[in-house]
């Protein structure tokens, strides 16, 4: 960069330099809460302890909220790369004007509020929903179907929410993959589905990857969805760490909860990194 | 180069300025007040009343949301260094949570002569009740086959998975029934968890707030709430209403406490002690509880005629007076045993 383009760029840096100080500062002050001890409802103590993080690793029960946030994210992000994947190859392979369409449906979403989005969720698969409804009407059920409050409800509500998320960053590999590369192939004698496995699939791995660890990292760290499709029967952990911080005060414990949380996503998005660099194929 | 750097160094002022501003809390303003209570509905209770105190004194009210009473205890004890607020309405339990953390300050009745006119059960030396609001059960009539008199209608196997309510709510207050009716108290639980387990098969949701628990009544997902709260339901209620408000024994009310939060400087507390003493002069009361569906703090106030028919006789009898420092030093425990005992199927 030039000496006279540094100056007119520098000033940008400040307010870049002042996100980044409030995001670490608030980071170091949770990682210092979770280490000091909880004297009462909303009070904190002086001095270092482990005590949080033993009283968070060490109870089966706070635990299993661990366990099934990373589970439920597991199969929700895998039942989301196969929808989401479906949603990109068809805007991929469709005309401009339907790309368009398909593109405005799945963008329009970000109007509405998330919260409202998952209302109108409860509303289809509540107890007096459409779905429901349908079954009745159809006679294949005799009463509704328990399809929220339970971990159902919120693997729905997950997989609808993030179909987006998903289906972006896959079309956005695929947008660039040159169209005589299948030309090719299919001069050579390749069927369809080999050259989907042998070339579009390998080259769409990035758009896989981002989507897979965008989508992970949001279901992950759900609050709404579970809060309100689950009905209290399926908290995940962000639930659990926000009844320990606005509920019960204990801002350390809850402290100690996000710190672990924080290096498992690091581990796991590290690891899936690491994972997609060595599947996608070079050059 | 010189004039690069000229622009730079302008550019620079502009960025920090900015930020500054964004950064910077607001100067103190003793023509303004800030309010905080809860979203929604409730500002409309407190609205005619602001009004007319800011016509009165020339002192803005600006409101302030807190999405429960923990939250707005969250919010103070965060600020505690740099308060934005002035006045605050909550709940006893967080109130004294508050005060214990020294958080609020002191009520001056020199300042605010309407204490004078209230029982001295409803204020403490750092909270004073703005009025009192009647707990129980909200259901629909249409969905529920029998006539809900008492708490133990809710067991009723006729209500099989007909029925929501909530843990978090009043900080455990629908627990605490529970031990209650099954001969335990806040004091001693364990009879709460085990009722709460024989309310299993007719519990089909737990919900966090009042607005939750109404929005679950209107689609039909759930036909009880268990732990209904009159102000949020009281504008459904009627002749002709599909919905039934009822208030068993043990009855609750619970205290809605008005505080002053401390840091704001004497000007600003001069201020807040104003509008603390308009919100307890009769004529606010009956404005804010004819709104509202509640019972006024202060005796010379007249209680809502609609009220009447809803809630039993005035006084309300058989009200259970909860020891909320029990509650406060136990909330994490319950709620751990609800997460493990309750909230499964």
């Amino acid at each position: 960069m030039k000496r006279g383009q540094f100056w007119a760029v520098a000033p940008l840096v400040t307010p870049a330099m002042a996100i980044l100080v409030l995001f670490f500062g608030t980071l170091s002050v949770m990682i210092t809460y979770s280490f000091l001890p909880s004297t009462g409802m909303g009070q904190i103590g002086e001095g270092f302890t482990l005590e949080n993080y033993q009283k968070f690793l060490g109870d089966a029960f706070y635990l299993s909220y661990v366990s099934r946030s990373l589970v439920l994210s597991l199969y929700c992000t895998a039942i989301t790369l196969v929808l989401g994947y479906l949603v990109a190859y068809v805007m991929y392979r469709a005309s401009p004007t339907a790309r368009l369409i398909i593109g405005l449906i799945l963008v329009v979403q970000f109007f509405t509020a998330y919260v409202i989005r998952t209302y109108a969720i409860m509303l289809i698969l509540g107890r007096n929903g459409a779905v429901n409804k349908l079954l009745l009407n159809l006679r294949l059920i005799d009463e509704p179907l328990q399809l929220i409050f339970n971990e159902l409800g919120v693997a729905i509500g997950m997989v609808l929410v993030s179909i987006p998320f998903m289906a972006f960053p896959i079309y956005s590999s695929l947008h660039v993959i040159p169209r005589n590369l299948e030309l090719a192939a299919h001069s050579l004698g390749a069927t369809p589905f080999n050259c989907f496995r042998t070339i579009i699939l390998p080259l769409s791995l990035p758009g896989i990857a981002a989507g897979i660890i965008i989508v992970y990292l949001f279901q992950i760290t759900a609050y709404i969805i579970p809060g309100l499709l689950g009905g209290g029967y399926f908290d995940m952990i962000a639930n659990l760490i926000y009844n320990k911080a606005m509920g019960a005060m204990d801002y350390p414990l809850s402290a100690a909860a996000s710190v672990t949380m924080l290096v498992i996503s690091c581990t796991i998005v590290f690891a899936a990194q690491k994972l997609f660099a060595r599947l996608s194929p070079r050059g | 180069m010189k004039t690069k750097f000229r622009n730079f160094l302008g550019c620079l002022a502009l960025s920090l300025a900015l930020i500054g501003l964004a950064a910077a809390p607001s100067a103190a303003d003793v023509t303004e007040l800030r309010l905080m209570t809860w979203g929604g509905h409730w500002q409309d209770i407190f609205r005619p009343v602001v009004v007319e105190f800011e016509n009165q004194t020339g002192i803005k009210v600006v409101f302030v949301v807190q999405s429960g009473s923990g939250d707005g205890l969250n919010k103070i004890t965060a600020q505690r260094g740099n308060p934005q607020v002035d006045v605050w309405t909550s709940i006893e339990s967080t109130v004294q949570a508050a005060t214990e953390a020294d958080l609020l300050a002191s009520l001056d009745p020199a300042k605010i002569p309407n204490l004078e006119a209230l029982p001295a059960a409803l204020k403490t030396e750092t909270g004073v009740a703005i009025w009192l609001s009647p707990r129980g059960i909200f259901y629909r009539k249409d969905l529920v086959p029998f006539e809900i008199t008492k708490w133990e209608d809710l067991w009723d196997s006729r209500l099989k998975g007909k029925v929501g309510t909530s843990f978090d709510l009043d900080r455990g207050n629908f627990l605490i029934m529970a031990a209650l009716i099954n001969g335990g108290s806040e004091k001693d639980i364990d009879p709460g968890f085990a009722k709460m387990q024989a309310l299993k098969p007719n519990l089909h949701a737990v919900y966090k707030t009042d607005p939750e628990s109404i929005k679950l009544l209107e689609t039909g997902e759930i036909s009880v709430a268990g732990w209904g709260i009159l102000p949020n339901v009281y504008a459904h209620l009627g002749p002709d209403s599909k919905y039934q408000f009822v208030m068993p024994a043990p009855r609750f009310l619970a205290t809605i406490p008005v505080s002053i939060v401390k840091g704001r400087g004497a000007d600003q507390q001069a201020a807040a002690e104003k509008l603390v003493n308009f919100m307890l002069e009769p004529s606010s009361q009956t404005v804010m509880t004819t709104i509202a569906g509640t019972l006024p703090s202060n005796p010379k106030a007249d209680a809502p005629e609609k009220l009447k028919s809803i809630i039993p006789a005035l006084p309300v009898p058989d009200v259970y007076s909860i020891d909320w420092s029990v509650v406060n030093s136990n909330f994490s425990t319950w709620q751990d045993r609800w997460g493990k005992e309750v909230q499964v199927r």
